[in-house]
């Protein structure tokens, strides 16, 4: 698979205050990342650990303070870069607000189908398949509906449908299954993989969720973030086996599992600290060491690096080949 | 099975909207047995919650409790006089409502929050009170020292959410309401708060219901889990019973439309279709323009809740099929 998306040693630093600007939170420091043409990718981490941040830059929405955002090699935001924008979309959470409430079904289709070059006397046409290859069904009916009259699965829907018009190459969806109902969660995945497997659609899949994000990234990858930093990385099934970064155990070791026995056997890693550390005043050395019960000296005195324990998987944490063995019962 | 503390029998609420009524809940019936935790669970807008909003007659105000009784220990208390219920409210049965951390009062220090409490209700001094509240605050794994001089705004949300339960159980309630408590919090938050709700009702003995959209993490704290769809409780049973013998197609399908990061995947399905208005609920079962297993019978008569198995019920017509899969 050829490369599609390249960051490199990416740093984002918010500014605080407006009259005097100060240095404020990291909210992500130097994350290096690949995504392939075709490939699902999963950004996991809790609330604000900067993934959705991780995200806008991969969009080129925001620049970031230092580092490089490579699209299919080349700079976005260099010189000759200038005017190159990834061909990538977005698809966030709260499908209400990411629809114009005063348009029609339709409306919202036909604008973008237009701007995409499709004749007048297409639109209409155009617009019923798309709908039916999102599973908007029957796509007469819903072409003169507006977003309130739609449920919150079907909304999502034709917020995807609208986003592939400009044929993208990438999708990046920040949380997007998060507001749906339990029993219909699955079917937007799926729509997900459909849209990956028939145009070969790239996805970077943010959330906090690791359960969703196994479903959807079973063959694909998986990074996990930690207060602006990727602390873990690798092909899913391999992560989730035989996950390495304390803070991956603990977050696996915590979700919820839908089968009693299963539920009732997982043991909980204890932290030390319940609650993560403020970004703004992030700990020295590794950022995980206030909560991590396996810290020892150095793991507060030096930042771990990333380090490769075969086949793409990676791992930043000082004491890997000293961890006890993982288990998740 | 020990005797229900709490009964909700045949109970029906309805919200007036601007186009009709919504019956939220209909004709539900309900026993939590004494010492039990119990779990609610159902999707968003089933009347999950409004069930236990009508348990303490804590209605919004479009919404009317139009039928049924609840007995607590005994007592029917949706005609006791609202004196009567005030009291019973907290001391006996307390509640932790959604996204409760922000119901703490920001100008108030924790430890007035506690004596505030207890003084609305009886009489005793201040230092008996913060002793206890003390001993609470370290059941739900909370330094007293530090958190009882705090502000609200000096608590994360995760900490909130426990002096919450804290508080809740400050005047020694024998049942405690929970909606939603993990709404809001992180993943690994959450884990500790179920963990810890769980110790608590091992070493309190105190009757919990927790209502909650997340089938998850029923599973790991609850004895006996009730499903509700569309304004009706489809199925009640042991946790077990309600996972791995789950009777009503409703269930069976909810539990495999959750993916897990465990197990096999290739058999997760979502559940086609969508949950029905409850203004102009379909006729007969609820479930069937969803239902695999529906024939013409489930069009046309609704129906009842039938014991299956020791301590499990199920409504539906076809119930012996649903496990035969």
């Amino acid at each position: 698979m050829t490369e599609l998306l390249r960051l490199e040693e990416v740093q984002v630093v918010f500014e605080r205050g407006w009259i005097r600007k100060r240095k404020g939170a990291r909210a992500v420091s130097g994350v290096s990342m690949v995504i392939r043409e075709g490939e699902i990718f999963a950004l996991v981490g809790e609330s604000g650990c900067g993934k959705t941040t991780l995200g806008r830059i991969a969009l080129g929405l925001l620049r970031p303070t230092s580092g490089r955002v490579l699209y299919r090699g080349k700079d976005i935001w260099s010189a000759d870069g200038k005017g190159l924008r990834p061909t990538g979309q977005m698809v966030h959470q709260d499908s209400y607000s990411a629809l114009n409430p005063a348009r029609t079904v339709y409306q919202t289709l036909a604008a973008p189908l237009r701007r995409y070059g499709v004749p007048r006397s297409k639109l209409k046409e155009e617009a019923e398949k798309l709908l039916e290859f999102v599973g908007i069904m029957p796509p007469k009916y819903f072409l003169n509906k507006y977003p309130y009259h739609l449920s919150g699965g079907m909304r999502q829907r034709l917020v995807f449908a609208r986003s592939i018009i400009p044929k993208p190459r990438f999708i990046v969806t920040d949380e997007p299954v998060s507001m749906i109902d339990a029993s219909l969660r699955l079917s937007i995945l799926d729509l997900m993989l459909k849209l990956n497997c028939e145009f070969k659609i790239a996805f970077l899949y943010i959330t906090h969720d690791l359960a969703t994000a196994r479903y959807l990234a079973q063959e694909g990858k998986i990074a996990v973030m930690y207060l602006g930093k990727i602390v873990e990385e690798g092909r899913m099934k391999e992560v989730l086996e035989r996950p390495l970064h304390p803070y991956l155990r603990a977050l696996l070791s915590a979700a919820p599992v839908p089968d009693p026995e299963i539920a009732r056997k997982k043991k909980l890693l204890q932290l030390k600290e319940a609650e993560p550390p403020s970004a703004e005043a992030p700990p020295s050395g590794c950022g995980f060491h206030p909560r991590c019960p396996y810290a020892e000296g150095v793991c507060s005195r030096e930042e771990p690096p990333l380090r490769d324990f075969g086949e793409g998987h990676r791992g930043a944490c000082h004491l890997i080949e000293v961890l006890p063995p993982w288990r998740l019962m | 099975m020990s005797e229900a503390l709490l009964s909700v029998q045949d109970l029906v609420v309805e919200f007036e909207v601007r186009d009709g009524n919504l019956r939220s809940v209909d004709h539900v019936s309900l026993d939590v047995p004494k010492e039990t935790f119990m779990g609610l669970i159902g999707e968003s807008g089933c009347g999950k919650t409004t069930i236990v909003q009508a348990i303490l007659n804590l209605m919004p105000e479009n919404g009317y409790i139009r039928a049924g009784r609840i007995y607590f220990d005994g007592t029917e208390i949706l005609s006791l006089p609202p004196e009567k219920l005030r009291r019973i409210r907290w001391e006996k049965i307390a509640m932790v409502f959604q996204a409760a951390q922000n119901s703490l009062n920001p100008v108030m220090r924790i430890s007035e929050h506690m004596i505030d409490t207890v003084l609305a209700h009886r009489r005793e001094s201040r230092a008996r009170i913060l002793e206890r509240a003390s001993r609470l605050l370290e059941l739900v794994s909370l330094d007293p020292d530090r958190v009882l001089v705090s502000y609200p705004h000096e608590l994360s949300g995760g900490m909130k959410q426990r002096v919450i339960i804290a508080l809740s159980l400050l005047l020694e309630p024998e049942m405690l309401i929970l909606d939603e408590p993990t709404t809001a919090l992180d993943l690994i938050s959450q884990a500790y708060l179920m963990e810890m709700l769980q110790e608590i009702h091992h070493e309190l003995g105190i009757t919990m219901l927790m209502v909650t959209h997340d089938v998850s993490n029923v599973a790991k704290v609850a004895e006996r889990v009730a499903v509700m769809y569309a304004a009706k409780i489809l199925e009640v049973g042991s946790t077990e019973d309600v996972f791995y013998r789950a009777r009503h197609p409703y269930t069976a399908g909810l539990i495999n439309a959750i993916p897990s990061i465990v197990g096999d995947l290739s058999s997760k399905r979502p559940i086609p279709g969508l949950p029905p208005s409850l203004i102009t609920p379909p006729p007969g079962c609820r479930f069937h323009p969803r239902c695999p297993l529906a024939t013409q019978i489930c069009r046309e008569e609704e129906p009842r809740m039938e014991e299956v198995g020791a301590g499990h019920s199920v409504a539906c017509h076809h119930w012996k099929k649903t496990g035969e899969k």
